[in-house]
């Protein structure tokens, strides 16, 4: 179970290598490479070229990259152009994920203007299940993340948004019916939406739970800041881990915690995120030998 | 000007000594001994656990250079009972601190459940009178603290607070008429209240400030954590030290930030906090150098 940190932030601040280097000088264990933006190095320039400039610096230090963020949907699909160009960037953001070496891209599911739950269901089946072979013949899993809604007026959606729930995320990963596609469950978006995030990984199980974005928030704003500093219960979400015998990585997203910081503080923030993660690896850990020890029976979801 | 940390804020089980060796350990260059929590944890053994946490000061060089005494219950002038358990605990925290070389005790001015203005300094005067004396025999000086009514109605209180402007905390300063009172600027106290920090700083000027909690918070909860995680504007805070040439130490109080975490990260925490004050000292000096 490693601990691991994306580029998000640390990118927009001091570019790609930079932030790859911070990141593993840190003591992180494995890299989340984020590819969310509209404008990316990897979308508009020498992908190849980024690839290889990261790897460079991410191998001096003996850091995989383990991880990594696909590009948003956004609810245009009524736009062909648009769904056109989530597709291109969706199968670029899997072919640098395989370059990289990492194993499961996080992808956001679309939330369409118009539409009743199967209507929503149908469109991410569709769309996202164009990019399934190529996510097999690199190797790539393609985990779908639980959304939370914090615009609701956004685009003049009708739906609040979809995967909001543990069963919701759960009937979308089984709809797909391929071990191809696993979850993620956002700490944060779930508190938002309501949901106990502790609750949410039990109900997701050992099986559907692929990956985790490690967020703190205080149950209405999307807050992206660490553990510790606002209201999600981090104990309960860490014996949900050991319950379910996760063997995921645990990886953060809480790219807000130093977004207003000064650059000369960007990395001491870092490196105290890097102890949150390890505390949090650690606390789980623990949890799975107390459970091994009581009586070697264990029940696992 | 140095790094300065309080040992309160890490919960009520935390021990004392322990967290002064976190502070140590984690480079601060003073420490802010918090008396409400010496009180808390080790009633019975104030002074022998102040007398332990020296030892471990001294043995990694770390003065202790500022304290806090334990903050009023007062509502009322004939509150007897608080107020003698007040005074009681003040007198020791201001002579164990003058006996540490504690430079600045800061104290928190009563609100009283009613009164005007007047009567609310009066009974300050009446409360703090002897205080004084204790601090002026014991070498060290009394820091009054800004404060805010974050929560005035609930409380039952008919004022929201003293002491949350400049003027008026200058007010209570001039009032001892002695050196052995001056103040102490808390930042998200004034930011509550409606102040900006820089302007606070600008107008208590050099003669007056001569202590600091660095806190950040979002105007309306105290949240006491560290800047640059909150709302306040810390760019014009450091240049408004560096304009009035202040002389201070540099000391933290974002003690809901430690207090948040597992003992496990306090270290981790520690560490980012020195960061964050040595980061805020360096731009201090880096100001008043270019204004030379």
């Amino acid at each position: 179970m490693r601990i691991v940190n994306p580029t998000d932030e640390l990118e927009k601040r001091f570019g790609y290598a930079k932030a790859v280097e911070m990141i593993c000088k840190a003591g992180f264990e494995g890299i989340d490479y984020t590819m969310c933006a509209e404008r990316l190095p990897v979308y508009d320039g020498d992908y190849k070229q980024v690839v290889k400039e990261m790897l460079s610096v991410a191998d001096a230090y003996g850091v995989p990259f383990v991880q990594s963020h696909g590009p948003y949907g956004r609810h245009q699909l009524s736009d062909t152009a648009a769904r056109e160009r989530f597709f291109e960037r969706g199968r670029r953001a899997l072919e640098v994920s395989a370059m990289l070496g990492s194993k499961v891209m996080v992808l956001h599911p679309m939330r369409v203007m118009i539409g009743n739950h199967k209507d929503q269901l149908k469109i991410n089946v569709d769309e996202i299940s164009k990019l399934i072979p190529f996510a097999k013949e690199l190797g790539v899993k393609i985990a779908i993340e639980n959304m939370c809604l914090t615009r609701p007026g956004e685009g003049n959606t009708k739906v609040k948004h979809v995967c909001k729930s543990a069963e919701e995320l759960s009937e979308y990963i089984d709809a797909f019916g391929d071990d191809i596609i696993t979850g993620c469950v956002d700490t944060g978006h779930a508190a938002v939406s309501g949901e106990i995030p502790a609750e949410f990984v039990r109900i997701l199980g050992k099986k559907r739970l692929g990956a985790l974005h490690i967020q703190d928030s205080d149950g209405v704003r999307d807050m992206h800041t660490l553990p510790f500093m606002s209201t999600v219960d981090f104990e309960d979400f860490t014996q949900a881990l050991a319950d379910i015998d996760y063997e995921g990585d645990i990886t953060m997203e809480a790219e807000s915690f130093m977004s207003t910081m000064p650059g000369e503080i960007a990395y001491p923030a870092l490196l105290f995120t890097k102890e949150v993660a390890a505390y949090l690896r650690d606390r789980v850990e623990e949890k799975k030998r107390v459970l091994k020890e009581k009586d070697g029976k264990v029940i696992r979801v | 000007m140095r790094i300065v940390t309080t040992t309160g804020g890490f919960g009520k089980n935390a021990d004392p000594v322990k967290i002064t060796e976190l502070i140590c350990r984690a480079g601060f260059e003073g420490i802010d001994i918090g008396f409400d929590n010496l009180f808390a944890y080790c009633p019975d053994r104030v002074e022998d656990t102040v007398k332990e946490m020296r030892k471990v000061a001294e043995r990694y060089g770390t003065p202790f250079v500022q304290s806090h005494a334990p903050i009023p219950k007062i509502r009322t002038v004939d509150d007897n009972e608080n107020i003698d358990d007040f005074l009681k605990k003040a007198a020791i925290s201001i002579r164990l601190s003058g006996l540490c070389g504690v430079e600045n005790v800061i104290v928190h001015p009563v609100r009283l459940l009613s009164g005007t203005h007047e009567e609310q300094l009066a009974f300050n005067l009446f409360l703090y009178n002897e205080l004084v004396s204790i601090a002026e025999e014991s070498n060290t000086r009394l820091a009054i603290e800004n404060m805010c009514g974050f929560k005035p109605h609930l409380d039952g209180y008919k004022v929201k607070h003293v002491c949350k402007t400049p003027e008026e905390l200058c007010a209570y300063i001039d009032a001892f008429d002695s050196s052995a009172v001056v103040g102490c600027l808390d930042t998200g106290h004034a930011f509550i209240s409606g102040e900006s920090p820089a302007e606070f700083v600008r107008m208590m000027g050099r003669d007056k400030l001569f202590a600091l909690h660095i806190q950040d918070c979002d105007g309306v909860s105290d949240t006491h954590t560290l800047p640059y995680l909150s709302k306040i504007e810390w760019e014009p805070f450091i240049r408004a030290l560096a304009d009035i040439d202040y002389r201070g130490d540099i000391t933290l109080e974002a003690v809901l930030f430690t207090a948040a975490l597992p003992e496990k990260l306090f270290a981790a925490g520690l560490a980012l906090a020195k960061a964050e004050a040595e980061y805020i000292r360096d731009k201090v000096l880096e100001y008043k150098e270019k204004a030379r």
